[in-house]
């Protein structure tokens, strides 16, 4: 099940809400589980089983762990934990990589393999590196092993975020899983922040989503304009999807008294590659960092083993984005920019102008998102030729597109940066009234809601036209 | 409880009851099954479908409420008229042009040109197999013919160029050029449908007569509605999208029509209380349709086996004065070995009359 869906809008969310309000404090676990569980079998009704098996086997290492220490065998606990990653790294691994790797092997030998044609299990990476997160972090004895299966359920199935993020870490909502704050306050912060999040999906991504597919498929046929045109309306379009995605996944966490971490921070006004990095994806970034980076000895063993370690995490944050070279290119592109800042690009950055790292940022980012998003490698060098101009710069057909996208890029990139989020702040504050304040804002969020919903039920108007009678 | 404290938990039980209450109106109204706008049926409570294993409940239930939600098609009207309004100048694979005209958006990897190819080639196979006279005429998409019409940049096919090869690989057929004569009236084609008006198909049909070197009977076009909002209409269901005015020629006696071995009305007067007014002429497609002149006496006049897609069907009345019978084969719907089909009915020519695009 997808938030932008009237399955979830009208159905889903309001009547879990309501239960999980009404019902008393510790059955809420329960029913968060079990609506968790509905809400992944809603749309996997046979995968939900590999999760349920992620969760059962990750509890057990959990308690194995405890017990060998209680036991006095904790040499023997490196053993769950290479148990635990392999396993739950070989499920993520079969499910996502065989086929990439079957098609990179016959397309090297020519063998005529086929395909299995698998399908990926939704959210895998995600619960995949939640439970991952939380069976190292018990073996480095940072949190205590959960005995309640039902809570420890909740945590790796939990909907807000089982989808598409944030990666919640355990440690981070351990408390909270068996003791929760709920008030009008936050829940009212809460829908805020899912309305927020909703409209950015259905307003704006979707839109601008339709205006980077259309040009794609000029397959670098188009001028640089146009390229220019449908880059940017991409890399706007991943930014309010994603985004958009935490912002309801954090709102509906909020409504339900968790606190997650925020998971972008305004990417698109990085001054450096690096601080784009720290700013875009947190939470994937410091999973990463944790539990890679740092073990493999992050900086501290000297400059050559640093570039290898950076390596290493940037060519797998490539594969975990997605099963293709294109995305293993993607993520040796922001090593080789983030080895650079890291040797000396970035003290020079910091002695130019804003205006003049922020262009050379958004710059190498526009270039990986298209590397990112292209449909393979030709693909993407065939766009980038074009963006650079092999077609010339611009055609009448760039001019069409231009006029019929400037608005929707204009409000994209003036809501990707800060400056709208302060300026409404800035006038908000000015009413000093905390209750015409909160009436204001609730009244643009219904509307927003309402716009939204709408526009979920619009996208299903389909004229069935038989094609050319 | 504070002030602050109850609007906020007011609000948080409209954000509850609302969407609810939105589910309870769906769920009790009674259900629409046919939405003429987007000419399909909608999903409905009979419609429903249980699984375990699958997401057919799922599918199901997440058009169901879609499909039923309540004043949906005001909704995407009120859609369309706010984009319209923002200047949009296409909607759902729709051009608006010059004054609320809609045109298909027809881009050049829209076009299948080897299957255009292949059917051109058949075609020629065809005229040499049977040895029978046989003229191919392209009809151009109004895109491309009323270019000038489109927002500046629009992009379209190359008509010209996909004209250009087809015409390579027919070399023993007489073609019909109708490219000019369509480009020269916006009339010809009608605002809110992709097909030609009868202003259009009559300009066809004066092509016609000139490649048959016969003289253009006389043909009297009458109105019979004014109200027709067609399939481009669907993508853009706004009231700035002028209604058309379906013309036709007046015909006395009507010829007859033997349609997939049913007889039904020439002009299907029925079919102009509905949303798909076009199919006025000869009731829509068929597979196989044979239309006789009782004007011409049986034994005498010509046949004409007629390779077709839906924009012969405004043309056909303007042809069938000079024919006794023309047998309209639409091989989109009928499986058929033309060659065979010549010889069974005696056919004394062949025509191909399809827009440039469409293959079967």
């Amino acid at each position: 099940m997808v938030f932008s869906s009237a399955v979830f809008l009208l159905l889903f969310l309001p009547v879990v809400l309501s239960v999980y309000y009404v019902v008393p404090e510790r059955v809420r676990n329960p029913v968060l589980l079990v609506s968790s569980l509905l809400f992944y079998a809603w749309g996997e009704p046979v995968y939900i089983l590999i999760m349920l098996f992620s969760t059962v086997f990750d509890y057990g290492n959990g308690l194995l762990l405890e017990r060998l220490d209680t036991a006095g065998k904790a040499d023997k606990r490196k053993y769950v934990l290479i148990l635990s990653v392999t396993v739950n790294l070989g499920l993520l691994c079969f499910f996502k990589y065989t086929d990439f790797v079957i098609g990179t092997v016959d397309s090297l030998t020519e063998a005529g393999l086929s395909l299995l044609h698998i399908a990926l299990p939704v959210g895998i990476s995600f619960y995949t590196f939640q439970t991952l997160s939380y069976t190292i972090d018990v073996y480095r004895r940072e949190v205590k092993a959960q005995h309640n299966i039902l809570d420890f359920g909740m945590y790796i199935c939990m909907f807000p975020q089982l989808i598409a993020g944030p990666i919640v870490k355990y440690r981070d909502v351990e408390r909270q899983l068996a003791h929760r704050d709920i008030d009008a306050r936050r829940i009212c912060s809460g829908i805020l922040r899912f309305v927020q999040g909703l409209s950015k999906k259905v307003l704006l991504a979707n839109s601008l989503g339709a205006v980077w597919d259309e040009i794609a498929s000029f397959d670098g046929r188009q001028a640089a304009l146009t390229s220019l045109i449908g880059a940017a309306a991409y890399m706007l379009q991943i930014y309010f999807d994603f985004s958009g995605y935490s912002d309801m996944a954090i709102g509906i966490g909020r409504m339900l008294g968790f606190d997650f971490l925020e998971n972008f921070d305004y990417p698109y006004e990085s001054r450096s590659v690096t601080e784009f990095w720290r700013r875009w994806h947190i939470s994937l970034g410091t999973w990463f960092r944790e539990y890679l980076y740092i073990p493999l000895g992050g900086n501290r063993k000297g400059l050559p083993r640093q570039m290898v370690n950076l390596f290493v995490v940037w060519a797998l944050t490539g594969l975990w984005h997605g099963a293709g070279w294109n995305f293993v290119v993607w993520g040796l592109y922001f090593f080789v920019l983030l080895a650079l800042e890291k040797c000396f690009l970035l003290t020079q950055l910091k002695k130019l102008p804003s205006f003049a790292s922020r262009f050379y940022t958004l710059t190498a980012v526009l270039l990986s998102w298209v590397i990112f998003a292209s449909e393979d490698l030709g693909h993407a060098a065939r766009y980038l030729a074009s963006l650079c101009g092999a077609n010339g710069l611009a055609d009448a057909t760039s001019l069409y597109f231009l006029r019929k996208h400037y608005l929707i890029l204009a409000i994209g990139g003036f809501l990707s940066v800060s400056m709208a989020k302060k300026l409404v702040r800035r006038r908000l504050d000015k009413i000093k009234n905390e209750r015409l304040r909160f009436t204001l804002t609730a009244t643009v969020a219904a509307v927003l809601y309402t716009v939204s919903l709408v526009m979920v039920i619009n996208s299903s108007y389909n004229p069935f036209l038989y094609f050319r009678f | 409880m504070d002030k602050l404290t109850r609007v906020r938990k007011i609000s948080v039980t409209v954000f509850l009851i609302f969407p609810l209450l939105l589910l309870t109106v769906i769920l009790c109204s009674p259900d629409r099954s046919i939405s003429a706008n987007e000419n399909r049926t909608l999903k409905t409570k009979a419609d429903v479908k249980w699984s375990v294993t699958n997401n057919a409940f799922q599918n199901w239930l997440e058009d169901y409420l879609s499909d039923q939600f309540p004043l949906r098609d005001s909704l995407k009207q009120a859609e369309i008229e706010c984009r319209l309004s923002f200047g949009a100048q296409e909607l759902g694979g729709a051009y608006v042009g010059e004054g609320g005209r809609l045109f298909q958006k027809i881009t050049q990897s829209d076009v299948n040109e080897a299957a255009c190819l292949r059917y051109a080639r058949r075609v020629n196979r065809l005229a040499t197999e049977t040895e029978l006279p046989t003229y191919v005429m392209y009809v151009p998409s109004a895109g491309v013919a009323l270019r000038k019409q489109l927002p500046e940049g629009a992009s379209m096919y190359d008509g010209d160029a996909l004209f250009a090869k087809l015409i390579k690989e027919l070399p023993d057929t007489q073609v019909i050029d109708l490219r000019r004569r369509m480009a020269s009236d916006t009339g010809n084609y009608y605002a809110t449908d992709h097909h030609w008006t009868a202003q259009g198909a009559q300009s066809a049909y004066q092509a016609w007569c000139q490649v048959h070197e016969i003289a253009p009977r006389e043909a009297e076009l009458v109105s019979v509605s004014d109200t027709f909002q067609g399939t481009l209409y669907s993508k853009v269901p706004s009231h700035r999208v002028p209604m058309d005015t379906i013309c036709t020629v007046r015909l006395d006696p009507l010829p007859e029509l033997l349609a997939d071995g049913q007889e039904i009305p020439f002009y299907d007067v029925a079919a102009l209380a509905t949303k798909d007014q076009y199919n006025f002429f000869q009731g829509g497609n068929h597979g196989i349709a044979v239309v006789t002149n009782s004007v011409i006496d049986e034994g005498e006049g010509k046949t004409l086996l007629l390779l077709k897609d839906s924009f012969a069907n405004s043309l056909v009345p303007f042809l069938i004065g000079h024919y006794r019978q023309i047998i309209m084969i639409d091989e989109r719907y009928a499986f058929v070995d033309a060659e065979q089909l010549a010889q069974e009915y005696g056919a004394d020519e062949i025509a191909v009359v399809r827009e440039i695009i469409s293959t079967p």
